[in-house]
């Protein structure tokens, strides 16, 4: 009976999508829509949101991650925005834990306060050094698209191979803080070390 | 033991049949629950495969269903439905559907097939699982199931043999034992052998029973034996024969007894009937054949007596009994009886016979001679007394005193002879004489004897009593004889008081007994059977007159009716005088 009754939500789900993808074609091919901040995204961001979206699903969050039952998943982005309003347009209704999701957006560091999944843009390429120093330790889990991103302490960095998105995870840097990495996702990633 | 091999097989193959129906009837719903089961944690290992897009892994995930040789194919669709991972790796993608069905359970021509979400956290679908699995598990574990059976039921038989195999020891082997001996016994006959006892239980308690049982049938068997052998003795000591005879026309068995009675040596015959009517002799055949044949309706008793002429020659008399049993027909079937020899019977009955016819014209003899010399005899006498009483007459004045007192005692002495000569004549003629013993009535001839002594009575104002007199079988005329002579001497032989007689009858089984009660002058002891001696008188003819024939002739009658005549009597107090009359049937002739 289980089966059947998550078969039944899930074919909503799956009706779902087709018309998420639906609305973001409309979306692109609709002109006078581009050139803002809030454009839509490209092929691969939009993969990249749908990814961040799901690391939710494969990471748990100590509780003390939240200040209460209640307290929202934050999503923020540090630097350029690549999603655009994709990205809350993904989260929007879903639930992770009995939790909502919202995102964030940040120009600096300093003002990442709350936040339980941090996508370093790649235009902090330059330092995201010390964005990763400022949040080692804590329950963030950071990601970014930056190459160097694992290495550099970095938890999860999407690399793009052969047209396809893999995922590089240092699982040292994940250690350092109390989150914890599903095993499917590990086995889904490469696995990297820090480099010093 | 076959029945406890097969109760044992039988409960063993309804005990797997059931099972088996069981799982035949489920499998399918098993089926689909375990493929349910490998899809759940197949789906749930793919989620990360899925949500980051890493075919690769997912593929690899899918590959550990090489282990489960019975699902033919598998296919991971992502979330657009668009095939992302198969298995196997060897079928192409053309070969897969390439979108998902409708999430379920159900069949594709003999395969069953499932459609499961991929979802993670709470409700988040990232695809579809696809499972597709033959029959094969399902077969292999029926088959299985069956062989297990099998298995299973010759290791019962087994057992069951074997155990049955121990348990004859205990229960079958001392019933076969008990059965065995039955066996020898019914064979040999020999009712002296017993069943040995083996253990305590239910079995020796059979056994003690039966042995019990055999020892009552040798009891009754000796019994038997015993009963046989004294029939035997019997037989043989008194010369009877058994015969058996079959329904008409069948044999005639004589048994060992018999045959020397028809002048065969002993030993057991079987004769057809003609041949034993040819023992018969020739005059008595033809009664001898039609009362054989003429058995009894009613008690099919037979009886009959004949003659038989032994193969010397000899003729003997034979008496036969039997008794016939009915066959289903009612008409006599069997007749079992017994032959005795009757000869020296029927020569004693023969001689007896003769005697009689002897006795018979001996007594007409002495009879006619009685009556001749009694008649004679008179005749001499009259002349005397006539003759002396004339000579009184002629010559009384010639004859003097004396003479004519001389004259006196020699009529008187003629008299008395002529009276002795009476009695006497009469005496004898009581057995001669005698007519046939009938019923009487006794009061009938005390009336008469009241009459013929009225005379006596009358002078002597005797009083004659009786009591209720009964019916005797007797001779009426030697009844008045007998009354007559008892109560005329209790008259006669009075003392100074009245006479008075008294007669009563005392009845018992046998007979009837008589007494005549006289208060009269008494008799003393020493004289209580000289008085019945004729001619013994106690008294002088001056006394009391009499010729001493009367109790004589009393007891010769009583005698005669065979009974017996006695007296109680004290000297001066008077005298009872008894006798005995047998009851009897009627008879013809004394």
């Amino acid at each position: 009976m289980a089966i059947l009754t998550a078969s039944v939500r899930s074919g909503r789900a799956l009706f779902a999508a087709p018309v998420r993808t639906l609305a973001v074609v409309v979306l692109l091919l609709l002109p006078g829509m581009r050139g803002s901040a809030q454009a839509t995204p490209s092929r691969e961001y939009q993969v990249k949101a749908v990814f961040l979206f799901n690391f939710t699903q494969f990471v748990d969050w100590p509780l003390t991650a939240f200040s209460s039952d209640s307290t929202p998943l934050v999503i923020g982005v540090l630097g350029d925005d690549p999603f655009g309003s994709y990205l809350d347009d993904i989260v929007r209704g879903e639930q992770v834990n009995s939790r909502k999701l919202t995102v964030q957006r940040y120009r600096r560091t300093a003002d990442v306060k709350v936040c339980q999944v941090l996508f370093v843009s790649r235009s902090e390429e330059k330092n995201f050094g010390k964005a990763l120093a400022a949040l080692k330790g804590a329950d963030v889990l950071t990601v970014s698209d930056a190459d160097g991103f694992a290495s550099e302490g970095g938890m999860i960095q999407l690399s793009t191979e052969n047209g396809k998105i893999r995922l590089k995870i240092n699982v040292d840097a994940a250690k350092a803080s109390s989150l914890i990495i599903s095993s499917k996702l590990l086995r889904s990633a490469e696995i990297v070390a820090s480099r010093d | 033991m076959w029945i406890i091999m097969l109760t044992s097989g039988a409960v063993v193959l309804l005990t797997c049949g059931a099972f088996f129906s069981y799982e035949l009837l489920t499998y399918k719903e098993r089926a689909f629950q375990g493929l349910a089961t490998l899809g759940g944690v197949l789906a749930s290992n793919s989620t990360a495969s899925l949500a980051f897009d890493n075919e690769a892994d997912a593929t690899e995930v899918l590959s550990a269903l090489k282990r489960r040789p019975e699902i033919v194919g598998a296919v991971l669709y992502d979330r657009d439905g668009k095939l992302f991972a198969r298995y196997p790796m060897t079928r192409s993608a053309d070969e897969f559907r390439p979108s998902p069905e409708v999430d379920g359970f159900r069949t594709h021509g003999s395969n069953l097939v499932a459609y499961m979400p991929v979802v993670v956290g709470d409700n988040t679908r990232l695809g579809t699982l696809y499972l597709e699995s033959n029959r094969q598990a399902i077969h292999d574990r029926l088959w299985r199931y069956a062989g297990l059976a099998v298995l299973v039921m010759l290791v019962s038989l087994l057992v069951a043999y074997l155990l049955s195999a121990a348990l004859q020891g205990q229960i079958s082997r001392p019933i076969l034992a008990v059965a065995e001996t039955a066996r020898a016994i019914a064979i040999r006959g020999d009712y002296s052998v017993r069943a040995t006892k083996v253990g305590q239980d239910e079995l020796g308690l059979l056994t003690d029973a039966f042995n019990q049982m055999l020892g009552q049938i040798e009891e009754q068997n000796r019994a038997i034996r015993d009963s046989h052998e004294r029939l035997n003795l019997a037989l043989k000591a008194s010369g009877v024969g058994t015969w058996i005879w079959g329904a008409p026309n069948k044999h005639i068995s004589l048994d060992e007894f018999a045959s020397p009675l028809f002048g065969c040596p002993s030993g057991v015959y079987e004769v057809a009937y003609d041949v034993f009517l040819g023992l018969v002799h020739r005059d008595d055949r033809q009664r001898v054949e039609r009362e054989m044949r003429s058995v009894s309706s009613e008690d099919g008793s037979f009886e009959s007596s004949f003659r038989v002429v032994w193969p010397d020659g000899t003729v003997r008399d034979l008496s036969a009994r039997a008794k016939a049993y009915p066959g289903v027909d009612g008409k006599p079937e069997r007749m079992t009886g017994v032959f005795w020899d009757i000869t020296e019977r029927k020569h004693a009955e023969e001689r007896l016979r003769q005697l009689m016819v002897e006795l018979e014209r001996s007594n007409k003899e002495l009879e006619l001679f009685a009556y001749v010399a009694s008649h004679d005899l008179q005749e001499p006498l009259r002349m005397v007394s006539s003759y002396t009483q004339l000579l009184e007459r002629r010559y009384s004045d010639k004859l003097d005193d004396d003479a004519r007192e001389f004259i006196g005692y020699a009529v008187d002495g003629a008299n008395r002879m002529q009276r002795l000569i009476n009695d006497l004549l009469e005496f004898s003629r009581l057995s001669t004489r005698g007519r046939p013993l009938v019923p009487i009535d006794i009061a009938e001839v005390l009336g008469v004897v009241r009459a013929n002594l009225s005379v006596a009575i009358e002078d002597a104002h005797a009083l004659v009593t009786n009591d209720d007199s009964p019916w005797v079988v007797a001779d009426a005329g030697q009844m008045g004889q007998l009354f007559q002579n008892l109560i005329g001497n209790a008259i006669k032989f009075r003392n100074g008081a009245r006479p008075h007689v008294h007669v009563s009858a005392l009845e018992s089984d046998a007979h009837w007994q008589f007494s005549v009660h006289d208060n009269g002058i008494g008799i003393e002891p020493e004289y209580f059977e000289r008085i019945f001696v004729i001619f013994q008188r106690l008294h002088t003819k001056d006394n009391y007159p009499g010729t001493g024939i009367g109790l004589a002739l009393c007891k010769r009658i009583v005698e005669r009716h065979g009974g017996k005549i006695w007296v109680e009597s004290k000297p001066h107090e008077g005298s009872t005088f008894y006798f005995t009359i047998p009851k009897r049937e009627r008879i013809e002739t004394s």
